[in-house]
């Protein structure tokens, strides 16, 4: 008697019990109440129900949220339910409300069905805080309430149109989003008689005294997202972001991300110590602002440096398939001089000849991107990468382009000469003359054959393109941000020429159109013209406005600069503040990964601080590098609210990024799958994991996805597999891995425990740059899954793939105390881990 | 017994039963899916659908220099089928032209083939020259930036926990963070299997390869893995890292479909190459489809993006272009042929579409630039019905677009409807959200699409 039922029984109790719950409204928690019924309902049963726990069907619900208000309704990111024993999931539904989540605590059932026809119900806390700061907000604006503004209100709300004085400026003007959010936070505050909102009921024509055409209904989600900017202002705080709200890298953890993202490496034994002899943090920052000093001069920043910069200008089209770079040397006599009949003239075979075309091709693709290393390197103004009245050339594209690089005699490729003693990844700056004797007037990287090339223009296309890059690249400026879209009607323009006379084209074509007149010496593929005195404009009548930068008549193109006009333009953008937000936002989000737009507090001073420093560069990444953003590791307060939302990095790992963490971690591993492939193999992993190609793919992938998962875990696999025995191979003292223990060390409960433990910390440190106490859960995590390995190992030894060239009769490979296989599992676990693929 | 207790003391039962549901839900939205592959064919650049499927031509032979002309083939030579006109190869094409290609597929074959099913949408207003403007409105339905792709926005309504629920090849994949968009190219395909058997050493293709670690071993590892990204989560308080320690924990799930997906491709033979007469822009779209089918099949994609580019021709119109839009045909008509073969014809939808069209006259170097004007084809199935063998809307000789009654769907040729709309991409879209059922969900709904309501797909 008493509890002894049958399974079926309690199963039919649990039900019923459930059936009681399931309630679709959501409800106040009790605190007493547990997150499922089955658990709260098997604790008052006997020992032989208790039994069948293993095999009742429960659900685990996501752990309870908490979120700063986005507005009146805010989306929250519910995570995920886990589900035991289920026989089969059928349905996973929860009652989260549709529209977002009020403020306040609300309950989400989540309801699980499984194929047996059972349900299992969990409930999960939200709540949402009514506190919002700024910094999110400003994000807001940008991304979901300034482009309706563009679409819909900017038709009459500019340049002072509007009696009620609420005007906007349009995207062509410096911070417009800044002053843009000051105007509608300014208006947000104005409130009528009834106490409403003035904005909102001019939007909806509430009193039908809106003047425009445009209204919005109530219930439309465009007025809910006005509607959530409006309460957003009144919610918001200013946040100024300081250290000390968060907790930090510690010095080693900081030392180590800052070298492997400047350098992709491991700090050295001096520069650990270095930071570690310090103890405050303004003592700690000191000393890494010394040591970033020291990394600039390695070569390996200035190939991040160059990463970054393609992943703007996409020039790398070109660095494997230089052909398409042709038709721009045929003003150079030698534009020949690698060609394969040419060399094996001279005696070079094929291969040789091969490699020297391919220098040639690098020499001639790299320059846009060796002009922006050399800027830098040289702390050069970086404005300089628009206005550099040279090009830079590698030993083999100088030979093409004949061009004398002063101090340095002319290359000799004369067979039998030592030819190979030249450095392709060697650049000088040069100024080139052509076969027509003419000095091409170079302007930094709007002048090179790469960057005419990857955005060529056309009879019809005028250099637009160009222009419009331009701007996006260097101007902070989308062009086609800056009229609203809607309502065009494009079968019915005015005029011969529309993009001179209809208004609707007008208003991004007189931005346009000037800067694309500044090409006009440089014909659709990228060859130097001279100096074209019949662009459009000078034709009767004009067919587009004449070259100029913001189509003003005190911005137009000097008749005297004529025959510069591109370097005329560096130098305009080089002068205009947008020059030095697009440089910013470039650097710290190729640094970051963020888009920091929505921190104006930081952006401005980083903006401040590029210019005060004459367009350093090195001084802005010094600062963004040293900063809470690059340096935070996680908040210091346990309530989860918008004003901590945008600090700390999560970079996923580009794959050259990966590649080379692989080898600066592994001490010059490389990962190779079976088939031969990399992470850099274009035809595969290059893009799989990913990557850019610059020509089709050209933007990177920044999520994982499951592919992405798959490509981990094999590298998960086979590096621990070739790794962990090869460490093992070394003397104890110089072991990168296991520097604590040998084979022989297997767990006592006493000193041999310790020493692993003590080599998993170190683990997590060499591998993961993660400090732990010996003591932390994560050791202990990590020692579990070392003893149970050795348990659970029943071969005579390790796996022949991971013995690479030790003997079969090696202890490494016979591993008789199962410590290598358990090693390898370690390894494995801590190359699975976010800390690995992520900065 | 509290949650967190009870997690312990479930751990310590070895509860090896415990699956975990793989959805990271930012709206309520339960995924069972059981829809359709969505497959929406991006010609990217602008295609000439006077080329295609709303033909013009020349007046006869007295009008083949006219420099007004919008094609260069006779308007007498118009292909027609059922209800449904396509475009003869242009002159140079023709048998004894000095272009004439018998490797190239034609339109006829395709229309005569699948006229039933397709429904065709001529006059479609882009309201752009904008490349990029005009890929968002023909492939988000609304021309404001940040507007997801009806790809991404499908699979992020109902299938967002498919670990590959949204492929893309290229042309329009912003997502709006809905869900991630996977890129699983052709040439991807060689390293599938190392991907999907990542334990495999010596031969992944095999099932008797070594291996590295021992599958219980293996399973270990990725259990404790699992347990420490979850106490990770559990400690971190940043947003950012937050957020992308659970979209890496979630990518890991379901990684064992990709095996079910790299053993159909290798089963599976492909349409044979040969059957392509060379044409490698064919095969290559055709290749696209095969992997999203595969993937469907499979059961983690919902939507893919096909991309073929190049239609962009500012010069050398015909000789450029007219070949690349048979490719097109070809490449579609290859992925409808593989997706019969597998019984899934009629778990497909398909969307042919571009960023607009292009202009009704020849430039000075025979080429044509970009017109607002364009059209898109569709293609339904048993389920998700779309009326073929249909044309709405209509353009007249310069190709202009007349207006369309919204009740009748008919031109209005005279102009004098006062209640005719012009047909937009974002009408389509309406009609997509709502074939698709996902209009009134929340992603639809926060990203809406505000027009008239047209009852194109029948």
């Amino acid at each position: 008697m008493g509890l002894l039922v049958s399974f079926q029984q309690t199963i039919l109790v649990m039900l019923l019990v459930l059936l009681c719950i399931s309630c679709s409204e959501p409800r106040q928690k009790n605190s007493s109440e547990s997150s499922s019924t089955f658990v709260a309902e098997s604790s008052v049963l006997d020992n032989r129900i208790q039994q069948n726990v293993n095999q009742i069907f429960e659900v685990i619900p996501p752990p309870d949220q908490q979120q700063t208000a986005t507005g009146p309704f805010t989306f929250v990111n519910l995570g995920q339910p886990t589900v035991v024993n289920a026989i089969g999931v059928t349905e996973v539904s929860n009652d989260a409300p549709v529209n977002g989540f009020p403020i306040g605590e609300t309950l989400v059932t989540w309801s699980v069905n499984d194929a047996a026809g059972n349900t299992a119900n969990a409930i999960q806390a939200v709540i949402v805080s009514a506190q919002v700061a700024c910094s999110t907000s400003a994000l807001f604006f940008q991304q979901r309430v300034w482009p309706l503004i563009n679409n819909i209100c900017m038709e009459c709300h500019v340049k002072d149109q509007v009696s009620s004085g609420l005007n906007f400026v349009d995207a062509t003007v410096p911070d417009f989003l800044d002053q843009n959010y000051i105007a509608m936070r300014n208006s947000a505050v104005l409130l009528d008689n009834n106490n409403e909102s003035v904005f909102l009921n001019k939007i909806s024509n509430k009193y039908n005294d809106h003047g425009g055409d445009s209204v919005l209904a109530v219930s439309s989600i465009d007025y809910q997202i006005f509607s959530s900017m409006i309460d957003r202002f009144g919610l918001c705080e200013q946040i100024n972001i300081s250290p000390s709200d968060f907790k930090l890298l510690s010095a080693t953890q900081q030392l180590r991300k800052t070298t492997l993202a400047l350098t992709a490496r491991l700090p050295t034994v001096n520069e650990l110590a270095t930071v570690n002899s310090v103890t405050s943090q303004p003592q700690v920052e000191e000393q890494m602002v010394a040591i970033i000093e020291n990394l600039f001069a390695e070569k390996a920043f200035y190939n991040r440096l160059k990463e970054i910069y393609n992943d703007l200008i996409l020039t790398d089209a070109f660095k494997d398939n230089a052909a398409g770079l042709g038709l721009p040397l045929n003003d150079f006599d030698n534009r020949n001089y690698f060609g394969t009949t040419e060399l094996m003239q001279q005696g070079y075979n094929g291969t040789d000849s091969n490699l020297l075309r391919q220098f040639a091709s690098y020499g001639i693709s790299q320059a846009p991107l060796e002009l922006v290393a050399y800027v830098v390197k040289n702390n050069l103004p970086f404005t300089e990468i628009l206005t550099a009245d040279y090009v830079m050339v590698n030993p083999y594209s100088a030979t093409i382009f004949n061009a004398q690089v002063v101090g340095q005699s002319n290359f000799n490729f004369t067979y039998g000469a030592n030819w190979l003693f030249y450095d392709y990844e060697q650049f000088f700056p040069v100024k080139l003359i052509d076969n027509k004797n003419r000095s091409i007037p170079h302007a930094g990287i709007l002048t090179t054959i790469p960057f005419l090339s990857r955005y060529p223009s056309s009879s019809t296309s005028l250099n637009r393109k160009r222009a419009r890059y331009v701007f996006e690249y260097f101007l902070d400026t989308d062009i086609e941000g800056l009229a609203s879209r809607g309502g065009l009607d494009l079968s019915n323009v005015i005029g011969t020429f529309p993009t001179l006379q209809d208004p609707q084209c007008k208003e991004c074509h007189d931005v346009l159109d000037p800067v694309a007149g500044l090409f006009k010496n440089w014909n659709v593929n990228g060859r130097f013209l001279g100096n074209n005195l019949n662009w459009l404009h000078t034709r009767q009548p004009p067919e587009m406005l004449p070259p100029g930068f913001n189509n003003s008549l005190a911005d137009a193109l000097p008749e005297s600069t004529s025959g510069t006009a591109l370097r005329w333009l560096g130098i305009k953008i080089s002068n205009d503040n947008r020059f030095v937000s697009s440089t910013v936002k470039t650097i710290f989000e190729g640094f970051t990964g963020i888009d920091l737009v929505n921190d104006p507090i930081y952006f401005q001073s980083l903006k401040t601080l590029f210019i005060t420093s004459n367009f350093n560069l090195k001084v802005l990444i010094k600062d963004i590098i040293t900063s809470p953003y690059f340096i935070a590791d996680n908040s210091l307060t346990q309530d989860l609210t918008g004003h901590f939302s945008d600090v700390g990095t999560a970079m996923l790992l580009t794959p050259e990024q990966l590649d080379r963490k692989i080898n600066a971690v592994f001490h010059g591993a490389k990962w190779v799958s079976p088939s031969k492939r990399n992470l850099l193999s274009s035809d595969s992993y290059l893009t799989l994991y990913g990557g850019i190609d610059s020509i089709a793919i050209t933007k990177r992938t920044t999520q994982p996805t499951s592919i992405i998962s798959g490509i981990q875990s094999r590298i998960a696999n086979q590096l621990s597999c070739e790794l962990v025995p090869l460490d093992f191979k070394q003397f104890i003292s110089q072991r990168h891995l296991f520097p604590y223990v040998q084979l022989t060390t297997v767990p006592d409960g006493s000193i041999n425990t310790a020493r692993i433990k003590q080599n998993i910390q170190h683990l997590f440190s060499h591998i993961l740059g993660r400090e732990l106490l010996v003591s932390d859960l994560e050791v202990d995590r990590a020692y579990n899954l070392f003893a149970a390995v050795m348990d659970m190992v029943n071969e005579s030894s390790i796996a022949q793939e991971c013995q690479g060239d030790l003997l079969s009769t090696d202890p490494i490979v016979i591993d008789s105390t199962h410590t290598v296989r358990a090693w390898t599992a370690v390894v494995n676990y801590m190359l699975r881990d976010f800390y690995f693929f992520y900065e | 017994m509290n949650r967190r207790d009870f997690i312990k003391f479930a751990s310590s039962l070895s509860l090896a039963a415990t699956s975990g549901v793989t959805s990271s839900q930012l709206f309520a939205a339960a995924d069972n899916y059981t829809g359709p592959l969505w497959i929406m064919v991006n010609a990217e650049g602008g295609w000439d659908v006077t080329s295609l499927c709303d033909p013009k031509g020349y007046n006869g032979p007295a009008d083949v220099n006219n420099p007004a002309r919008l094609n260069n083939y006779d308007k007498a030579k118009i292909g027609r089928i059922g209800n449904l006109s396509y475009a003869p190869p242009p002159d140079q094409f023709q048998p004894g032209g000095l272009l004439y290609n018998p490797n190239l597929f034609s339109a006829k074959t395709f229309f005569e083939k699948y006229y039933q099913d397709i429904l065709v949408l001529n006059g479609i207003d882009s309201q752009t020259n904008s490349h990029d403007n005009g890929q968002l409105y023909n492939f988000a339905g609304r021309l404001l930036a940040g507007y997801p792709s009806f790809s991404a926005l499908v699979s992020g309504s109902l299938a967002s926990s498919r670990p590959l629920s949204f492929l893309t090849n290229g042309g329009y994949s912003a997502s709006a963070d809905l869900i991630t968009p996977v890129r699983m190219t052709s040439s991807g395909l060689r390293a599938l299997y190392e991907i999907a058997y990542p334990n495999r050493s010596s031969n992944p293709k095999s099932s008797s390869s070594q291996v590295y670690l021992p599958n219980d071993v293996e399973a270990l590892i990725k259990a404790t893995s699992l347990q420490r990204q979850e106490a990770l989560l559990n400690k971190q308080y940043l947003f950012r890292i937050r957020n992308a320690m659970e979209k890496f924990r979630l990518s890991g799930a379901e990684t064992v479909k990709l095996q079910g997906l790299a053993e159909d491709l290798e089963m599976r033979s492909p349409i044979p190459k040969a059957s392509f007469n060379g044409r490698s822009n064919a095969d290559r779209l055709y290749q696209q489809g095969r992997i999203a089918l595969a993937t469907y099949q499979q059961g983690v994609t919902a939507s893919v993006n096909i991309h073929i580019g190049g239609f962009d021709t500012h010069a050398k119109h015909d000789e450029m272009h007219y070949p690349l839009l048979m490719d097109l045909l070809q490449g579609v008509d290859a992925i409808l042929e593989e997706a019969t073969l597998r019984g899934l014809r009629d778990r497909v939808v398909v969307v042919m579409a571009s960023d607009f069209g292009r202009t009704n006259h020849f430039n000075k170097e025979n080429g044509k630039d970009h017109w607002p004007i364009g059209s898109a084809l569709f293609i339904g199935n048993s389920i998700q019905r779309i009326q073929g063998n249909r044309v709405i809307g209509e353009t007249d000789d310069s190709h202009q677009a007349y207006p369309l009654d919204p009740v009748t769907l008919q031109a209005d040729r005279t102009n004098t409807n006062p209640s005719a709309i012009k047909l937009t991409p974002a009408h389509f879209h309406l009609a997509l959200r709502n074939l698709a059922g996902i209009e009134n969900l929340g992603p639809a709904t926060a990203y809406p699409i505000a027009t008239e309501r047209l009852n194109l797909f029948g």
